[in-house]
């Protein structure tokens, strides 16, 4: 072989310097895709007391794991005192953030921080200061729907109805909520705005109402009602008003949700036997069954806030929290629990999970790593979460 | 010859080059969950924050080392975020606890058809061919009392997902009220309601509570006075 040493050379060296090349422009540590499924090792020191922890909790709800400094990715350390001095750098002390905060009370000083951390490590927007609304059920099986923060703390009660109450959805700009109460002696579905505590029926029919779900734009509400004969699927806006049905189905649908485009609306029907996942259009026309290749049954399908995954919960022995793409296709089945909310992230979820008989308590799950926290809320039965987007 | 070697020579060396910087951009192995790109807050700009109530951003103190910061500050107010939540006002008139339990002008007496109880099999909605007999005498009582209703009470075993529940129950109770309005009696003399698994029958986590629980109850609704 007669080999061009030349030219053979100059194309080693185009093969070794264009990484090299590359290597020197971007940061001196990768920016962590969402979708790696890999734990994001960093330190965390400097902090004291609530701040130390809110931030731990945040920052491993968020995909991070807490390592020491020697095989962190990036150092996170600060001061915390009247006001919080926070700190990124990598490990060649080049600072990536550094900032202070001042004003509200440790655990918010801290969500803030962590949301930034979050978005430089990265890139997406933090969840550490979003909020949720749950259900708090009594050992009398009455109820009432809770607001708190994301990790359960700050929980308070925005409804006195001592009555069986059911399915809060969020409205859009997280102003007001709609859900189910029996208060009248009917379940019947409320809007509930949140700065004055007024409330109306948005549908009090014979029968039952059921299961309302704001839609993204906050201008209609999907839900189940019976006064057709059947649970079935129907649209109206926030007041009620305009009202259509949606399905006619054989034996009933339950649990609505939207698609962020408002499109389309996502619901259960048992149809073809077993409870499964459709779709059908805002203004109707025919379901469309979404594939849930790998299990049997689907049921409480929340869709992804970027539009590719539905979250739902299936049922073989106990329950499991699944994903399956939004078209259709192959389940991934996540962990034991059920009806799960996503987060304005699209990557985290909130779910309940039980002990076998005892109560349901919420949890955080990390769809990526599959990393579940607990959230401590510590007042009994909560469940069906709803996250504010 | 030796030019066509070369050539080949450096055409898969350019697309050894290509292949690998390629593959460093976008790895193959990504599973389809979640683009890094996605900003939910992109797709609603209209949208306003989260925790729109508050006095405008506190100041942010940049500090001093290394300073390489670029997204804009999000910051503190220096207000409680945590509004006081207003106490509830309802559309309806709040009535206090009254005695007897009404619905509407109806008084509701639970024990009339107590030992009239539908059962159901596990995640089903038919009316069994062995519980329809239990509904003659409550047909008979609803014929000989023409200003009396009934209210249909569907309930589920714990085992199904919460809202799936409530609308079993809900086709429950539909069910057995189309059972009665078979036998003539007038549909809006019939409501229905679901509680789902929320009032089981029989406290227990085994197949025997379980089938009690699995139910439709029937309530009579008689005038007030």
């Amino acid at each position: 072989m007669n080999f061009n040493r030349r030219q053979f050379a100059a194309s080693l060296a185009a093969l070794a310097t264009i990484p090299v090349a590359a290597r020197a422009q971007e940061p001196t540590f990768r920016v962590f895709g969402s979708s790696e499924g890999k734990l994001i090792p960093i330190s965390l020191s400097g902090f004291t007391g609530e701040v130390a922890s809110t931030l731990r909790f945040d920052l491993e709800v968020a995909g991070c794991s807490i390592v020491d400094p020697e095989s962190a990715v990036v150092l996170v350390h600060g001061t915390n005192g009247t006001r919080l001095e926070g700190f990124v750098s990598d490990r060649q002390k080049n600072y990536l953030l550094s900032k202070a905060y001042t004003g509200g009370n440790q655990r918010k000083l801290a969500h803030a921080f962590a949301d930034e951390v979050i978005f430089v490590l990265t890139q997406t927007r933090g969840i550490a200061q979003t909020r949720v609304a749950f259900k708090v059920k009594a050992p009398n099986n009455t109820g009432e729907i809770y607001l708190a923060d994301y990790d359960g703390h700050g929980a308070q009660p925005i409804t006195a109805d001592r009555a069986i109450i059911a399915a809060p959805s969020w409205g859009a700009g997280s102003q007001w909520l709609a859900y189910t109460s029996y208060k009248r002696g009917n379940a019947d579905i409320y809007s509930h705005r949140l700065d004055t505590g007024e409330r109306h029926i948005v549908a009090g029919y014979g029968g039952s109402n059921l299961s309302p779900a704001v839609a993204p734009g906050g201008q209609q509400v999907a839900m189940v009602l019976s006064k057709g004969g059947k649970p079935d699927l129907y649209v109206a806006d926030i007041h009620g008003r305009g009202l259509q049905q949606l399905t006619r189905s054989l034996e009933g649908v339950s649990s609505p949700c939207w698609s962020p485009d408002g499109q389309n609306i996502c619901y259960v029907s048992s149809d073809d036997g077993q409870p499964q996942l459709y779709s059908i259009g805002v203004n109707g026309g025919q379901p469309r069954r979404i594939r849930t290749v790998g299990v049997y049954n689907a049921t409480e399908p929340d869709w992804s806030p970027d539009g590719k995954l539905i979250a739902f919960t299936t049922q073989r022995g106990g329950f499991e929290v699944c994903v399956v793409p939004a078209a259709g296709g192959d389940v991934q089945s996540l962990v034991s629990g059920q009806d799960p909310a996503w987060a304005p992230n699209s990557r985290t979820l909130m779910f309940c999970k039980r002990g076998r008989g005892g109560p349901l308590s919420l949890s955080l799950l990390d769809v990526p790593t599959k990393r579940v926290k607990d959230v401590p809320v510590n007042f009994g039965n909560c469940s069906q979460p709803t996250w504010a987007r | 010859m030796k030019k066509s070697f070369f050539f080949k020579l450096s055409a898969l060396t350019l697309l050894a080059v290509v292949a690998a910087t390629g593959c460093k951009k976008t790895p193959k192995n990504i599973t389809p969950i979640h683009g890094r790109a996605t900003q939910v807050g992109d797709q609603r700009p209209a949208q306003p924050p989260i925790v729109p109530d508050t006095t405008p951003a506190g100041p942010v103190t940049p500090l001093s080392p290394g300073l390489t910061n670029s997204t804009p500050s999000t910051g503190i107010s220096t207000t409680p975020i945590q509004p006081t939540v207003p106490p509830t006002r309802n559309p309806e008139a709040d009535p206090s606890q009254p005695p007897v339990e009404l619905r509407g002008n109806m008084v509701v007496d639970r024990s009339a058809f107590a030992g009239n109880t539908i059962n159901f099999d596990y995640d089903k909605s038919v009316v069994r061919a062995s519980e329809i007999g239990k509904l003659q005498s409550v047909i008979a009582a609803l014929k000989a009392a023409p200003q009396n209703q009934l209210e249909i009470e569907g309930h589920c075993d714990e085992r199904g997902t919460e809202e799936y529940n409530r609308a079993l129950g809900e086709r429950r109770a539909l069910a057995i009220r189309a059972q009665i309005i078979k036998s003539g009696i007038a549909p809006n003399r019939i409501s229905t309601i679901s509680f789902g698994e929320d009032k089981p029958a029989a406290l227990g986590h085994d197949e025997a509570a379980w089938a009690k629980n699995r139910r439709g109850d029937l309530i009579l609704l008689k005038p007030k006075n």
